[in-house]
């Protein structure tokens, strides 16, 4: 399956691109897709394990599953209001 | 009503879309930028935001504490791009039959849109250097809906 990554503010910095799709073997968990970005982009493997991933607009934990065509957003610590 | 904006925003547009007959209170709250955070001088700040998802969240943060303190109503407008210092980056309005539920619910969405909702901030100094400025409230690793 293939899952379409956005990457926010500093993730997007140590990727240096917005947006990045990857490939994953099917089933696959947000675990599996964190470990293909850390490996995909190894600038930003030190700080991932500290940014949320979120799935369609929603938050999701490691365990939750993908689909193909997923829109996966690394989401690192929030700074509005 | 939850909005994201790329231009000034407008306190008074906030409070008129929560005035209501059945309310005794109304509070509005707004974030202004700061010039000094620390021992660091800012002259803006920038604001980017991961626009469908703060959306969806900050609408989410409305509809709970509507629940949540039985408010009548509530608007929280955000500004993205740059803010100079003074100018407001966001307006959160509500409204109350009584002044507790007001006040309690206007400072519960206010922590809770700086916990979970995607937006980031940079602080650019005189010299034009900008560095990402995370909320405090933040834990790392936490997972807020989820």
């Amino acid at each position: 399956m293939i899952v379409n990554v956005l990457f926010f503010a500093q993730a997007a910095e140590f990727t240096g691109c917005q947006w990045h799709e990857i490939e994953l073997s099917t089933p696959a968990t947000v675990a599996d897709c964190r470990r293909a970005l850390a490996g995909t982009f190894p600038q930003l493997a030190g700080e991932l394990p500290s940014y949320l991933i979120a799935v369609n607009c929603d938050y999701a934990g490691d365990d939750a599953d993908l689909r193909h065509g997923d829109e996966v957003a690394v989401i690192p610590p929030v700074g509005g209001g | 009503m939850a909005g994201l904006r790329h231009s000034e925003l407008d306190e008074q547009r906030c409070f008129a879309a929560v005035r209501s007959p059945e309310c005794g209170a109304m509070v509005v709250f707004a974030g202004t930028a700061r010039r000094h955070t620390g021992g660091r001088e800012a002259v803006r700040l920038r604001f980017f935001a991961y626009e469908p998802m703060a959306l969806r969240e900050m609408e989410a943060i409305e509809r709970e504490a509507i629940e949540r303190f039985r408010l009548a109503a509530c608007a929280i407008e955000h500004r993205l791009g740059d803010v100079l210092v003074g100018e407001t980056a966001i307006v959160v309005a509500v409204s109350s039959p009584h002044r507790a539920a007001a006040l309690e619910g206007a400072a519960w969405i206010m922590n809770e849109l700086k916990r979970r909702v995607p937006i980031w901030k940079q602080e650019i100094a005189p010299d034009g250097a900008a560095i990402w400025v995370p909320n405090q409230l933040q834990t790392q690793g936490a997972a807020p809906s989820c």
